[in-house]
């Protein structure tokens, strides 16, 4: 059913506020087999001699997004940091398998990993603005990476437009970031990941501590981001993932016997509307309908 | 119905005045402790006014002009603090640029860039804490043996001086530092380094500024402690009776602490009073300081 | 117990049984003003006929009818042509035979003969709409009542949103049968997108409320996979 229309929706908690909401795009534009742009191969994560997540296999496709779900503990998040290479800095932390960037191994010896982080960005859960103005915020991830910019002015509204949030602040841009709503600093979070041109946009439960209209305008701009970049999702709401990603993987955690630590484990990636309708394996629609986690 | 009235009230505590005065507390033994503080308090107190206000009266003739124009003499009548004040001035801003690059910089190794986990950092971390307590007398004689190896003969300088003292508030400007940047939240340097920025961009550019509040008091309390310290100085062969000024950091000079020192042990009475003014002089400079370092504290704590 | 206002909306057929002068008293008009028009005929089996042509009518019938025994007739009103019945009394009716009467489902009594007031307020209680009490939904352990909006299960209640609620009922009365996942998205109504996993939520807030009632059992809802689900009491 070709559902490709964009829909306005007013929000009856705002009374004036109209707030686009996009259908998710039609079916048969999504191929059945993800162009990987980012690729784990039998990837394990190591803490130390703990094993957090094992066995991933997943193709993060081009222009899609991909949304990890799963009970807490099962290495989610530790996969997404090992996406980036912001596991590095913790220390023990290591890979084990191959997580290809584009067709190249990005844990290879010869690998920058400050050029890694570039091109793949990150958003936090929690909004983590720095402490500068919000011209500051946005024009610090060009500055530092050396991009070279015929003007900065025009950088810095294009990134906050494509975020959503010129509007919103094309007035005080020398102001403080802390000023802004929590919305508006994480929608300043993801401006400013985009300033420096990734490739990829990962995104960490970037609306669990939103109010329910923020989250919404995330969720609206996420649509939106997917046309320029990837998207990797991190969601404990389930019906987040059914409502933004196009592919989502489950993945469960298993305990080891003997020491009781619990390890993550991919059990099924698949297009959205196939995990959630008709799932292959059992323990993804147990966890899905409340049987476990 | 009746009957769960009468059980509740049964158990209610009998009334008790509301203005009862005690703060809370009822039990008897509550009570001793908190008179028992509250004395300590006095006792604390009451000694540190009644040193001020003695040495206040002592000093009070002896509070003109001349304190801060003249040089030693050996009449009270004609003597002042000048040299001193401007030795100690010589002195510390010499121990600022000497310590506090030093201090900032070997914390920020230690926070920021050193493997945690590797056994001579550790040793390090431990021990910066025990540096702290060490007497000063002992970075005198420190001092005074490196000079002596680096076959320097005349040792009291300034910069003799200042090396003794740099290093004995070191460890009080690394411990002070490394605070600061501990309180920077980590979600900041994450969010910078997951822009692609390196670890030094991240300390110079996020971390160092946030952390500048919390090292200006830290280095002013620091540099309070020097101002105030004679005996590294005394080993070192500080002068006691001065009669020009510091004119560089190779010039001799002397410090407002071992002008009292040398005035307390005149005989004449008139020399006591000097000290005494002298003293006064010190503690005004002293609570200045420190007011300079909470109005830093303050006025920067509310971030951005 | 003053019931009705004077004029009703409309005019309803009250069948009366048995000879006019016996049964009512007034005149038309009044009767009309009142909202009744009254059809009278003689027999039992004329009454039927009348009923048979005129189904949303009322039928008066005293107690004391001839032709037939009366509570075969009010059977047969009640039970296949669900017509409301007042029963008039006269004299020489007994309680014994009101009881039975009412047994059998007649709704109210007047006096005969029945005057245009009297009668228009026998009428309003006979007509008041009642909707009929479903008895509880009984599978195994699990009972579920829906007039009284309660569920129980192994003797234990369990707490249930109205949307939960519904969905069990419905499990309930599909029972043995499976029910698939497109079905509950039915149920669950909403954004297409979402309902599929709404469907999956809110089977998982039915399988908590079980757990919460009694923790140590396993929840009666069994999944089946790639179908749906069903129950297992």
């Amino acid at each position: 059913m070709n559902e490709s229309t964009e829909t306005e929706m007013v929000l009856p908690a705002t009374s004036n506020q109209t707030v686009r909401v996009h259908a998710r795009a039609s079916e048969h534009f999504l191929p059945e087999e993800p162009r990987g742009v980012l690729q784990c191969e039998k990837v394990d994560v190591y803490y130390g001699n703990f094993r957090a997540v094992t066995g991933v296999d997943l193709k993060f496709g081009l222009n899609e997004i991909t949304a990890l779900i799963g009970p807490s503990g099962c290495g989610k998040s530790t996969l997404l940091r090992s996406l980036n290479r912001m596991n590095d800095l913790v220390d023990g932390a290591r890979v084990e398998g191959k997580i290809l960037f584009q067709g190249e191994d990005m844990y290879g010896k010869k690998v920058d990993p400050i050029e890694v982080r570039r091109r793949i960005g990150m958003v936090f859960q929690k909004p983590n603005p720095f402490p500068k103005s919000i011209y500051d915020n946005i024009a610090y991830g060009p500055r530092v990476t050396g991009m070279r910019v015929d003007s900065m002015d025009d950088l810095v509204e294009e990134a906050l437009t494509k975020a959503a949030l010129w509007g919103e602040v094309k007035d005080k841009l020398k102001q403080s970031a802390y000023g802004l709503s929590g919305g508006q600093q994480q929608r300043l979070c993801i401006a400013r990941t985009i300033a420096v041109k990734p490739d990829v946009i990962l995104m960490d439960e970037p609306c669990s501590a939103l109010d329910p209209i923020a989250t919404v305008k995330i969720e609206d701009l996420m649509h939106d981001l997917r046309e320029e970049y990837t998207i990797v999702i991190v969601t404990h709401n389930m019906q987040q993932a059914a409502r933004v990603a196009d592919r989502t993987a489950f993945f469960t955690a298993l305990a080891d016997e003997g020491t009781g630590d619990r390890t993550g484990v991919l059990v099924e990636f698949g297009k959205t509307k196939q995990i959630f309708e008709q799932p292959a394996d059992q323990r993804t629609e147990d966890y899905i309908s409340g049987r476990f986690g | 119905m009746r009957t769960i009235g009468t059980t509740i009230s049964a158990s209610i505590r009998p009334e008790r005045p509301i203005a009862s005065g005690t703060n809370g507390e009822r039990r008897p033994l509550a009570l001793l402790f908190l008179v028992l503080l509250w004395l300590s308090l006095v006792v604390a107190f009451g000694v540190l006014v009644t040193l001020i206000v003695t040495i206040v009266i002592d000093g009070q003739n002896q509070f003109t002009w001349r304190l801060f124009t003249e040089f030693p003499a050996s009449s009270p009548d004609r003597a002042g603090a000048r040299p001193a004040i401007l030795g100690s001035m010589w002195v510390i801003a010499t121990t600022a640029v000497l310590t506090i690059p030093l201090g900032v910089a070997a914390a920020v190794h230690l926070e920021e860039f050193a493997d945690k986990k590797n056994w001579f950092n550790r040793a390090v971390e431990l021990n910066v804490q025990n540096l702290a307590a060490v007497p000063s007398i002992v970075y005198g004689l420190l001092a005074l043996a490196f000079l002596s190896a680096l076959g320097v003969r005349d040792k009291n300088i300034v910069i003799a001086g200042a090396l003794a003292l740099s290093l004995l508030i070191l460890p009080v400007i690394i411990i002070a530092t490394r605070e600061a940047l501990r309180s920077v939240p980590m979600e900041i340097r994450q969010g910078s380094l997951a822009l692609g920025a390196t670890q030094w961009q991240t300390v110079w550019r996020q971390t160092l500024p946030s952390a500048v509040p919390g090292i200006a008091t830290g280095a002013i309390l620091a540099l309070s402690r020097a101002l105030g310290e004679a005996a590294p100085l005394l080993v070192l062969g500080a002068l006691v009776f001065v009669s020009f000024d510091p004119d560089g950091i190779f010039s001799g000079y002397t410090t407002l602490p071992i002008q009292i020192f040398n005035w307390t042990g005149r005989p004449q009475e008139g020399f006591h009073e000097l000290a005494a003014a002298a003293s006064v002089l010190l503690l005004v400079l002293l609570v200045l300081m420190n007011g300079v370092a909470i109005f830093i504290r303050n006025k920067f704590q509310k971030r951005w | 117990m003053t019931l009705a206002p004077s004029v009703m909306v409309g005019s309803v057929k009250v069948i009366a049984v048995g000879g006019l002068d016996s049964t009512v008293r007034g005149r038309p008009a009044e009767f009309r003003h009142h909202g009744i028009t009254v059809a009278s005929r003689p027999t039992a089996m004329a009454a039927l006929l009348e009923v048979g042509r005129d189904p949303d009518s009322v039928v008066l019938v005293p107690t004391h009818l001839e032709d037939m025994p009366i509570v075969e007739f009010v059977d047969v009103l009640r039970s296949v042509a669900h017509i409301p019945v007042i029963a008039g009394l006269v004299s020489g009716s007994t309680n014994q035979t009101v009881s039975e009467l009412f047994d059998h489902g007649v709704s109210g009594t007047v006096a005969l003969p029945a005057t245009p007031a009297r009668l228009a307020e026998a009428v309003l209680v006979a007509r008041a709409p009642a909707t009929p009490l479903q008895p509880p939904i009984e599978v195994g352990n699990l009972v579920l009542d829906d007039a009284r909006y309660r569920v129980t299960w192994l003797g234990r209640e369990v707490t249930l949103t109205p949307r939960t609620f519904e969905l069990l009922r419905h499990m309930l009365l599909a029972h043995p049968r499976i029910i698939s996942l497109h079905e509950i998205m039915q149920l669950v109504g909403g954004d297409p997108r979402e309902a599929a996993v709404r469907s999956r939520t809110a089977v998982a807030r039915l399988r908590a409320a079980f757990v919460e009632a009694a923790p140590s059992a396993d929840s009666p809802i069994e999944t089946v996979h790639r179908v749906g689900y069903r129950l297992r009491p």
